[in-house]
């Protein structure tokens, strides 16, 4: 039996000090990939604690069929979204890649909040990340969660299937289409190649 | 393939996700395609950039606070957590059942009494009861929408278990409704403050300014001399509608001793019309919110012991709610409530 399969039996009768050891190899990750939806360290650790607390909770509902790595993955993401979704109905929705149908029936992309709309400023390391985290918080979810978890967290294309409970295919096509997204918003700024 | 199948194609292509034949479609068109070559360069280079964002380090006590949090979640069984930390999500709530709360007295003035209680219902309907009680004290004091009521039977039943309860001054409905538990086999977490009459004081007030600017600095200074809380608001749009020039609600929370010497400051500044003093009874409402939070106890208890997460998670939703409202009451009878309405004259 491999020492994560020993670890989640122990967890699973209670034993916090082998979840905690299962969990170790992961917490950066998942902070980091908190940080990415959340957008700020604050939010980021709260949504970090309360991914592994609900790993925890529901660890009876991990079967083993997908990686423990895929599995914790999985509740982090749901536990940004619900977050964002819970936040989101408090706010006026605008989102980045929702066409906004015209009165002509035309669809144009909505002008998003641009933080740095002069396009001849050359925009250092850590604006273009606020730039791009502010872009991509944006967008709908399902664009959202693929451009976080392959661009900026590097998983594979399966592995992001399996995270989402869903098929290659739709990661490539979801991918292919919310980087063009990005890609348009970017494009014509200065720094951009 | 056109450039359209191709653009397709080219995120897929970066990350070696495409077949050999798609791969030597892919490279013939791009030999002679210069606005694909120049699309993909584009899409590397932002996913180069995406990949070398800046993390932050997980701060040290993460580890620590996790702990923490396990060891609790383990023993409680009987606290779900949700009690112990509230979210942000759940201060807001809060903040907006205060708000709820209070606004009832003072739309009261413009609102006929059916949208009252149509407001009313409407925040209450997921757990089916009738307008509680504060709603209908209101109702009752505003003697002006008597007549057009008499007709509506459940105010009018609702009006009059109000009176029955009131009268009982200091003698908490120990069992409610009818599942006839006592109230107090509440988890300990929950029963900090023993239930009696709760009376919420709300004082507001108009004052006639000329630039509403200053006169929020000075009615701030006011607050701070008096050690009250303060938040300023703008003014709902139903007063911004009665009020020709630009308006402002601040509202302060000061211990009781303190209101008469406020009201007088605030005299001062200008044209002020007479204080009104509200007392909002709260003894029901709170009764409710006990016994929602113990029904929901119970409730969540039998959900654990059946696994079922989906029913946890709305319970725990429930009772969060329900704290949050108990928790609001408990504010609202322990501080004088002071609305100062500012309203700007416009000079001809």
């Amino acid at each position: 039996m491999l020492a994560e399969e020993i670890l989640v039996k122990q967890s699973l009768q209670g034993d916090t000090l082998a979840f905690e050891e299962l969990i170790l190899p992961y917490q950066n990750k998942i902070y980091a990939l908190a940080y990415r939806y959340m957008g700020n360290e604050e939010d980021a650790y709260d949504m970090t604690q309360e991914a592994f607390l609900k790993a925890f909770r529901s660890l009876r509902t991990f079967k083993g069929d997908s990686s423990f790595g895929t599995w914790i993955y999985r509740v982090a993401t749901n536990v940004c979204l619900d977050e964002l979704r819970r936040r989101k109905r408090r706010i006026i929705p605008l989102s980045l890649d929702e066409p906004l149908a015209t009165r002509d029936g035309d669809s144009v992309e909505k002008e998003i909040a641009d933080m740095n709309p002069t396009q001849d400023i050359i925009i250092e390391q850590e604006e273009f990340a606020q730039y791009i985290q502010n872009l991509v918080s944006q967008m709908k979810p399902e664009h959202k969660n693929v451009i976080i978890l392959r661009d900026m967290m590097q998983l594979s294309y399966e592995e992001i299937a399996n995270v989402l409970d869903t098929s290659v295919g739709t990661v490539k096509s979801r991918l292919s289409r919310a980087r063009n997204i990005l890609r348009k918003k970017l494009n014509g700024r200065e720094h951009f190649p | 393939m056109k450039c359209e199948q191709i653009k397709e194609l080219l995120s897929p292509y970066m990350d070696q996700m495409t077949d050999p034949k798609e791969n030597n479609a892919i490279e013939a068109h791009l030999a002679s395609c210069p606005n694909c070559r120049e699309e993909l360069k584009q899409l590397k280079a932002m996913a180069e950039m995406m990949n070398g964002l800046y993390t932050p380090q997980l701060p040290e006590t993460f580890a620590q606070d996790l702990r923490q949090r396990l060891n609790d979640e383990k023993i409680s069984i009987l606290k779900p957590k949700d009690l112990k930390t509230p979210s942000k999500a759940g201060w807001i709530a809060a903040a907006v059942a205060l708000v709820a709360l209070g606004a009832g007295i003072f739309t009261s003035s413009y609102l006929p009494a059916d949208n009252i209680i149509a407001y009313h219902e409407k925040q209450t309907e997921a757990t089916d009861k009738k307008p509680s009680m504060s709603v209908n004290d209101i109702l009752n004091k505003i003697k002006i929408w008597d007549n057009d009521n008499q007709d509506k039977d459940d105010v009018n039943v609702d009006v009059a278990n109000n009176d029955n309860q009131t009268k009982a001054p200091g003698k908490e409905p120990a069992t409610s409704a009818s599942d006839g538990k006592p109230v107090e086999e509440i988890p300990a977490d929950t029963t900090e403050t023993s239930p009696a009459v709760k009376i919420a004081d709300i004082y507001s007030t108009q004052i006639k300014v000329d630039s509403t600017e200053q006169a929020v600095e000075k009615v701030i200074q006011i607050a701070e001399a008096n050690q009250a809380g303060y938040d300023v608001n703008a003014t709902s749009s139903m007063v911004q509608a009665f009020s020709a020039g630009s308006s402002q609600m601040i509202e302060m929370k000061a211990s009781a001793d303190k209101v008469d010497g406020i009201i007088k400051e605030l005299e001062s500044m200008g044209m002020i019309a007479a204080p009104m003093h509200e007392e909002t009874v709260l003894t029901d409402e709170y009764a409710e919110a006990l016994k929602q939070i113990q029904d929901l106890n119970e409730k969540i208890e039998a959900a654990k012991a059946n696994n079922d997460e989906e029913q946890l998670k709305q319970l725990n939703k429930d009772l969060f709610s329900w704290t949050s409202r108990k928790k609001v009451i408990d504010q609202e009878v322990g501080q004088a409530t002071i609305r100062v309405y500012l309203i700007e004259e416009i000079k001809p």
